[in-house]
């Protein structure tokens, strides 16, 4: 990138090729002296508004002039405003707020402990806007379309150029433009109508409400895609690992991240089958359970009038009564329904005969782990699931559970999203010489975390190297 | 964009056929385990060693006629270990529960495996991988406890004609692995050499898990491994034990583990040889396949028309098509249509289920058996409880302990659950008849009565000393009464005496009867 040209059309034949098929930076022709001078303003949409823009067009006041391209590009994606004039060497950098702050959201599904507390908008500019923020490369390439032939809503595919699989994007492109539908109120419509595996229920495009979550993924060779009016944007390709991660996990040292990965994968087991396991030994296999347990249960449990399975099943489905109930409910409200509602029910329930005590704990214990799992739509799946493997576990025990088990793993072996393997990398990491196993379930250091994972392009996997 | 669903790698492959040894290895290695068994296992280990590095080199059939020929081998293989697989989780998991239920729920998921074409079911083994080896290992270590390694040097080696009988059986048995040379072509980047290494990696695995196996199980039975048992390895592991008493009895635990490798292998052997997902014939060919499989696998006669057929037809016609492809340089292949299907519904609306909840079961805690009059024994069952809630002691005259429990189902409408049993009386006057023995050897085969029960003589009534409130923890487990009795050994059983005290030991030893 050399020094600034004096023709303005050189300079926008710059701006044209330097930031092609970027949808968020925008071109604007002014006039100054009268009209009689020709301009070229060059801007991030979201990080510098119209009337800033006006203003500081009319008074030319507080602008440092620029000599280079390089210097140019800078100023611009750091989200300001860049002036060119014909005849002028130099481009002008009009200062302006820049990108959206703390001030626009905070994310309120995906709490950490550490990192940004910044959350997406329900602007689809805004959220483009907050992505650029963290990644300041022209390579960084927002393609805009309007889905919807009544609601016209406007997306973007947000995606590092010289990471990602061309075929990925035409793929994407594609399956968005083989439906005609009249409108699309949230992302969560686009992505049923974009999966492949529609029969599935686990999710193949990762929600996120972050935009470090967001921007990461990007850096990893994999595409977003915002919609307008959603909060939530959507990751693709997504494997079963990348729903146990979360950003801290690579915030935190990594034995702490480790260690809570492995808990998290534990959870997601036993959100699944743990009421199942219950239901199991103490129909099947009382061998497993020390005889004093077995002889506490088999006391706890005389006078309730259901079989064991009956009791897990009533228990499992108040508490999704609750759940339902608190998330409708406003916030404070809801959180106390919660709480309150499950103590409540359980120790009455309990005190009633109605279910033993080993249930309400077991229940509960299937809630906690439910609810470590990092994304709501992927615990929810493994909630559903849960049902199955509870029938499965009274009607064959362990047996059961083993063919309940098969099941998920069989489907999740033939699941792909967008030709990865869902179960990358747990399968098939020979396909990035097995580096996608060091962030999995242990995640190492972030030295050794030197190439990026299997969805970028082949040629342009190292991420990390030291300094010579 | 990466999933052709067609390709694997050698590393998927090894995992997949590792465990396929594995499994078919601990069912049948153990259970012809006797003190002059080494030579045999070696030759059926060393004969798959030559034919399996014997394919590595040949050109895998071409034709369909050939084709289906292996595969009619690997089908009646999976049919045959599919029966083993059933009767092992009847035996072990499902006690009470009809063989036609598990087999029929087994095939769904097999069937649902291969469905979903060779990557996936491929994928299906590498990930199970991992959890199989380490349940086997750590359950494999508990028993360690158990082993005796001296008896290691009683093994011995001689040669005859019926150990090598034998050896070509066992390796009938474990040349299903055979069925890795169709997958040659499905595997990515695989040159000769590597192919070659990778043969003999699987190899090296299986051998050595088989070995071990071996040894493992002769370190615990001695020579009274075969006496009975179907399953000796699953019979082992009622001896394993979690330190701090946190898991009763571990043997469910270990057949679930168990039933993964199981699985992988029917799947295996039942898989088409041909990469991608089957197309719709396909699926109903193979569905056809399956129900047919199930059919056989369900006839009681299975494992002997089975075994006779995969001795003296099914491996030889494997070893001369294996010699046809080596004489063969080339040539029209010729196109023969692929054997016929046959078939058969699974109907899983079958009815029978074991199960029974915890209040409804009778938590036997000890048993104490005397010689009775004119039935051969007086047993007493003592029941666990808390507080008032125990229930009292049940005794019968009877000819078993079969007998005795269904003498007492009939009293009481409820099933006695003996997967807490902690200990066993039996009177010295017992302990010297010439009924005891019998009791010994329903004890050994019947899967309800964990090998770790401990055993007690009983200088008065085992009954009232199997009664008593307060019971021992800790004695001489009933496996090794039942060793000493197959191995013609000794051993020692702690007394208890008239006033309930525990005090010194009987030497107990079955010659001398």
């Amino acid at each position: 990138m050399g020094d600034i040209a004096s023709a303005l059309s050189e300079n926008r034949r710059w701006a044209a090729e330097r930031f092609a098929r970027c949808g968020d930076i925008l071109q604007r022709q002014v006039f100054l002296d009268d009209g009689r001078r020709e301009g070229l303003l060059v801007y991030v949409e979201a990080a510098v508004s119209n009337l800033m823009l006006e203003e500081h067009v009319i008074g030319l006041s507080d602008v440092q002039p620029l000599s280079s391209y390089k210097e140019a590009q800078e100023a611009l994606l750091a989200g300001n405003g860049i002036l060119f004039l014909e005849g002028d060497e130099r481009a002008y950098k009009i200062s302006s707020k820049g990108y959206p702050g703390i001030g626009v959201s905070k994310a309120e599904s995906e709490k950490v402990m550490r990192g940004s507390r910044e959350g997406f908008t329900e602007s689809e500019k805004i959220n483009v806007a907050l992505i650029r923020k963290r990644l300041r490369d022209p390579r960084m390439k927002v393609e805009e379309q309007t889905v919807g032939s009544r609601s016209h809503t406007m997306t973007a595919l947000i995606y590092m150029e010289d990471l990602i699989y061309p075929r990925l994007l035409d793929t994407i492109r594609e399956r968005m433009d083989s439906y005609e539908i009249d409108g699309i109120m949230d992302s969560g419509m686009l992505e049923q109508l974009t999966e492949k595996h529609w029969l599935s229920p686990f999710p193949q495009f990762q929600s996120t409400e972050r935009p470090d979550r967001a921007a990461a993924a990007v850096l990893e060779g994999r595409i977003v895609l915002a919609v307008d009016h959603s909060p939530t944007v959507l990751i693709f390709p997504s494997d079963y690992n990348s729903f146990f991660q979360t950003c801290d996990d690579w915030y935190n040292r990594f034995e702490i991240a480790s260690f809570a990965r492995f808990l998290r994968f534990f959870a997601a087991i036993l959100a699944m089958s743990f009421p199942a396991i219950y239901v199991a030994v103490t129909t099947w296999h009382t061998s497993l359970l020390p005889t004093n347990l077995v002889l506490s249960m088999a006391e706890a449990r005389r006078g309730v009038p259901f079989p064991s399975v009956g009791e897990v099943l009533l228990m499992e489905i108040s508490f999704e009564l609750i759940r339902e109930a608190g998330i409708r409910l406003p916030g404070p409200i809801g959180n106390t329904i919660g709480i309150v509602g499950g103590l409540i029910i359980g120790q009455s329930a309990v005190a009633a005969n109605v279910v033993s005590p080993i249930v309400v704990i077991v229940v509960a214990f299937t809630a906690l782990c439910s609810f470590a799992i990092p994304n709501e739509e992927f615990a929810s799946a493994f909630r559903l699931l849960k049902y199955g493997c509870i029938f499965m576990g009274a009607w064959l025990g362990l047996y059961g559970v083993l063919l309940s088990y098969l099941w998920v793993l069989i489907h999740l072996s033939h699941l792909n999203s967008f030709g990865i393997p869902y179960l990358m990398p747990y399968v098939a990491s020979d396909l990035n010489g097995y580096e996608d196993e060091k962030d999995s379930l242990l995640r190492f250091p972030m030295r050794m975390l030197t190439r990026r994972p299997v969805f970028a392009r082949r040629d342009a996997r190292i991420k990390l190297r030291r300094k010579d | 964009m990466f999933s052709g669903n067609e390709q694997i790698s050698v590393r998927q492959l090894g995992r997949n056929y590792t465990i396929l040894l594995i499994s078919l290895g601990a069912l049948l290695v153990p259970a012809s385990t006797d003190r002059g068994s080494l030579p045999s296992v070696a030759a059926a280990l060393l004969l798959l060693l030559g034919y399996l590095l014997w394919t590595a080199g040949t050109p895998r059939p071409g034709s369909a006629f050939l084709k289906a020929l292996c595969y009619g081998h690997y089908w009646l293989l999976g049919t045959l270990a599919a029966r083993m697989t059933g009767l092992l989780i009847q035996e072990f998991l499902l006690t009470g529960t009809e063989l036609p239920v598990i087999l029929c729920w087994f095939y769904v998921f097999v069937f649902y495996n291969l469905y979903k074409g060779l990557e996936c079911r491929i994928r299906v083994s590498e990930i199970l991988f991992p959890f199989f080896l380490v349940l086997l290992a750590l359950l494999t270590v508990l028993m360690l406890g158990e082993t005796e390694l001296s008896r290691c040097y009683e093994l011995t080696w001689s040669v005859d004609a019926g150990r090598i009988r034998s050896g070509y059986e066992l390796f009938c048995w474990l040349a299903a692995v055979q069925s890795l040379w169709h997958l040659r072509g499905s595997v990515a980047e695989a040159p000769p050499a590597k192919w070659r290494r990778a043969v003999v990696r699987i190899w090296a695995a299986g051998a050595a898990a088989s070995l071990l196996w071996g040894v493992f199980t002769y370190s615990i039975y001695g020579n009274a491994g075969r006496t009975g048992l179907v399953f000796p390895l699953a019979s082992a592991m009622t001896l394993a034990h979690f330190p701090g008493n946190v898991i009763g009895r571990l043997d469910a635990l270990f057949v679930f583990a168990w039933v993964v490798g199981l699985f992988l292998l029917c799947s295996t052997l039942f898989a088409p040889l041909r990469t991608g997902e089957p197309d719709r014939r396909g699926k109903y060919l193979l569905f056809a396949l399956l129900a047919a499989s199930l059919g056989l696998a369900l006839r009681d006669d299975c494992l002997d028309v089975g075994l006779a057929l995969l001795y003296r037809v099914s491996t030889p016609v494997q070893i001369a098509v294996l010699l046809w492809q080596t004489a063969r340089t080339g040539g029209k292949k010729k196109t023969v249509p692929a054997a016929a299907a046959v078939a058969i519904l699974a109907g899983l609306a079958c009815a029978g289920c074991g199960r029974q909840e915890l209040e409804q079961a009778s938590i036997a805690e000890s048993i104490g058996v005397d010689a009775g009059e004119e039935e051969t024994y007086l047993v007493t069952f003592c029941f666990g409880g808390t507080g008032e809630e125990r229930e009292e002691p049940f005794a019968a005259g009877a000819d078993s302990l079969e007998e005795a429990r269904e003498i007492y189902r009939e009293y009481h409408q409820k099933n006695m659950d003996f997967n807490h049993l902690k200990n066993f009386y039996f009177s010295e006057e017992l302990l010297r008849s010439e009924e005891f023995p019998k009791l010994l050897e329903e004890i050994q085969v019947d899967g309800s009565y964990s090998r770790g029960i401990s055993a007690y003589a009983s200088e008065g009534s085992a009954g009232e000393a199997a009664s008593a409130e307060d019971q021992p923890d800790e004695g001489t487990p009933v496996h090794r009464l039942l060793n000493a009795f197959y191995n013609g050994g000794e051993c020692r059983i702690p007394v208890v005496t008239e006033d309930g005290r525990y005090k010194g030991e009987l030497l107990w030893q079955y010659w001398h009867q």
